[in-house]
């Protein structure tokens, strides 16, 4: 549909050349007949609109030296911070390895029957659907208290 | 004599480390909440412009109600000095700037039903002004953890059950939690594996934490067992165990 | 003659003489300047702000990531990873070495330079599965939002239709995907628009994660959840949507004249779990449901 609609505005213009061609003078500028699309292509063309940069886009960040300095510290120090929670998480995360470990060793050493019942393969677990994410405000409901047990 | 100490088992246990998950997402500090205050303004600056011919179709009641709402930037009018630099305006959106976008006010009479403010909740529940500390209502940005105390004596501890034969240990400490706590409780073990082991050399005992999740529910003691019981964040924590044991547990818990 | 020796001899041969004197006008190696790609816009010092990284904020493509807190993330790393830690958690496991290809025995002359045997039981070399350690516990990397429209080989408007649902959906830029090559039974004819796809990470992926979870899913009668037979074997995992699924989603359900038609989409959630079992447990904790019937 839309290269029908291309191929057709073409065709006017080799029309409007072939008249410039015959006739050197200034053409007036006149509405093309059938250039009014039909709302379904108008659609489409407000659909392309949307998603194009075309007359969207605002003026570049023209940064001083100084604010260019600024925004570089900002940024040194904000990676700084990361490194340095990543790190203290990551010593957390290796010290429960560890502990694991160790807990699984001793737990062998005591009882073989304990520890085969707790080495089994866990693979394709599934956390419980009620367990949620937290979100940024409390719920109107905090707590979900009134549980049954159900069989 | 470490033979002699080694030749006798230690009794095993195992611990329960029930924690109720934050409910709601962590503070903010000062710095990550000025850091991302500072990026969402320069990601405003370098938004796109509102294309709001394809929300508000030309020539309703909705686009003009839209349209005037918005604050109209200044134009460029010749022969005038502009001090900041001169307007440079696309699609009504000033280029060098953030575009704010203001939603039209809701008329109160006709629709006040259907777009109701939203009022965030408080962050601070009543139990946490009364400082109940029974309640898995509290603390909302913090993991609570349940510790129990079952008379006078005993210090406060995570809840603990001697092990059965060959019955796995995060089987055990769930149904020795039930016992003590009633059935209304929904907990979710992590693993069967235990995520630490504490020794105590004295009295020959070997703890086994294994750690799980409450899910819906709550811990309520029975009058017959007399047990107490508080959920705690691991800065309570700190407080209520001694050192020795704590600094055992610090790495486990958030 | 050891092999060892001929392969010497051999080697010497071919590359002094034989090769090159038989044939002057081709080259039998490959040159190598044609296959690395080379963006003239950066070799030019016309466009120095093209130099940058894109994470420099004097280049135009800078976008700031860290725009507000991400509850999804903070939950990952303070719930999350040390609970995946303990389920992954194997005593002493080790590396499980993935399949790999296999090299000639040298018991003949012809298998000097001959490409080596493919691995034993599979096209392609498998990756090898590591031990879940506090370094590479698995996560989330990213969602590959993928909108394939059967109809647009007819009527290629559909195709910008549904990259603007996807723009729409998760506010990230989609690009076009392409018919790659002819099938005349189903009337494709290589090069055409066929939809759009958009790759997540970050805050976007996230909020497209809780938008999912918390409003669409929920919505959907009688949805039983992600198979759990999905997934790729290296811990990818992936699912649809139908096109009246896609309708409950809140920027096409409150804007219902603007989409009288909508399009379905694959949903990949790439993980570095390395197999699909980790994954399947990684992604149940974001609450995504998995249907638990193997039928299913």
């Amino acid at each position: 549909m839309l290269t029908a609609q291309l191929s057709g505005t073409s065709s006017l213009h080799r029309g409007l050349r072939a008249t410039t061609v015959l006739v050197p003078c200034r053409f007036k500028r006149t509405k093309a007949k059938g250039s009014a699309l039909s709302p379904q292509m108008q659609r489409v063309v407000t659909q392309l609109n949307v998603m194009s940069a075309r007359k969207k886009q605002p003026t570049r960040l023209k940064l001083s030296s100084e604010d260019l300095i600024k925004h570089q510290t900002i940024e040194k120090s904000w990676k700084v911070y990361q490194d340095q929670m990543v790190t203290r998480r990551q010593t957390a995360l290796r010290k429960q390895y560890y502990s694991i470990n160790e807990a699984m060793d001793r737990l062998k050493e005591l009882s073989p029957a304990l520890f085969k019942a707790a080495n089994v393969d866990e693979s394709g677990k599934l956390f419980p659907i009620d367990l949620k994410i937290p979100t940024d405000y409390p719920a109107n409901k905090i707590w979900y208290y009134d549980y049954k047990k159900t069989t | 004599m470490s033979l002699a100490s080694k030749s006798v088992a230690p009794a095993l246990r195992v611990t329960m480390l029930l924690s109720r998950i934050p409910l709601i997402s962590p503070q903010e500090s000062t710095f990550e909440k000025q850091y991302r205050q500072y990026q969402a303004e320069l990601e405003k600056r370098l938004m796109w412009t509102f294309p709001s011919y394809y929300y508000f179709k030309k020539g309703t009641l909705s686009e003009h109600k839209f349209l005037s709402a918005q604050k109209n930037p200044t134009v460029k009018q010749p022969g005038v000095w502009y001090p900041k630099g001169a307007p440079n305006l696309k699609h009504n959106r000033e280029r060098s700037m953030k575009q704010e976008v203001t939603l039209p006010r809701q008329d109160s009479q006709d629709d006040s039903g259907i777009m109701r403010p939203i009022v965030l909740n408080p962050t601070e529940t009543e139990d946490d002004k009364k400082g109940i500390l029974t309640s898995l209502e509290r603390k909302l940005r913090n993991s609570l953890y349940l510790v129990v105390k079952d008379n006078d004596k005993n210090p406060w501890r995570f809840p603990t059950f001697p092990t059965q034969d060959d019955k796995p240990l995060h089987l055990t400490a769930e149904e020795g939690l039930k016992q003590i706590g009633g059935e209304s409780i929904n907990i979710w073990s992590v693993s069967a594996k235990p995520v630490a082991v504490i020794e105590d050399a004295e009295n020959k005992l070997c703890d086994f934490l294994v750690k799980s999740h409450i899910v819906a529910g709550q811990f309520s003691s029975t009058p017959s067992t007399e047990i107490e019981h508080k959920w705690l964040t691991k800065d309570e924590l700190k407080t209520l165990f001694e050192e020795s044991y704590y600094s055992k547990i610090e790495f486990l818990l958030n | 003659m050891l092999p060892g020796q001929l392969r010497g001899l051999v080697r010497a041969k071919q590359f002094s003489f034989v090769s090159t004197r038989n044939k002057s006008a081709c080259s039998l190696v490959k040159p190598v300047h044609h296959l690395v790609k080379i963006d003239k816009s950066k070799l030019s010092p016309r466009f120095p702000d093209l130099q940058y990284e894109k994470t420099d904020i004097r280049s135009p493509a800078f976008r700031p990531t860290e725009v507000r807190q991400d509850r999804v993330h903070e939950h990952y790393l303070n719930t999350l990873q040390s609970d995946l830690l303990l389920i992954n958690y194997k005593h002493n496991d080790t590396i499980k070495q993935g399949l790999s290809r296999r090299a000639w025995d040298e018991s003949s002359p012809y298998h000097i330079n001959r490409s080596s045997k493919r691995p034993r039981g599979s096209k392609a070399p498998l990756p090898n599965v590591h031990p879940v350690k506090w370094d590479n516990i698995p996560k989330i990397e990213s969602i590959v939002i993928n909108c394939f429209v059967k109809d647009a080989r007819d009527n290629e408007t559909f195709a910008i239709g549904a990259a603007l649902q996807l723009q729409q959906i998760t506010g990230c830029k989609p690009s076009v995907i392409y018919s790659k090559s002819d099938v005349p039974t189903w009337k494709i004819r290589k090069g055409n628009q066929m939809g759009a796809k958009v790759e997540l990470t970050g805050l976007a992926m996230n909020q497209f994660l809780t938008t999912l979870t918390e409003i669409v899913l929920p919505r959907i009668r009688e949805y039983k959840g992600i198979s759990v037979t999905s997934g790729d074997t290296f811990g990818n995992i992936a699912f649809g949507l139908t096109a009246n699924d896609v309708k409950f989603f809140p920027e096409i359900d409150s804007n219902q004249d603007l989409w009288p038609k909508t399009f379905g989409f694959h949903v990949t959630i790439k993980t570095n779990a390395e197999t699909d079992d980790r994954a399947r447990t990684l992604i149940s904790a974001f609450q995504l449901p998995f249907n638990e019937e193997k039928s299913g």
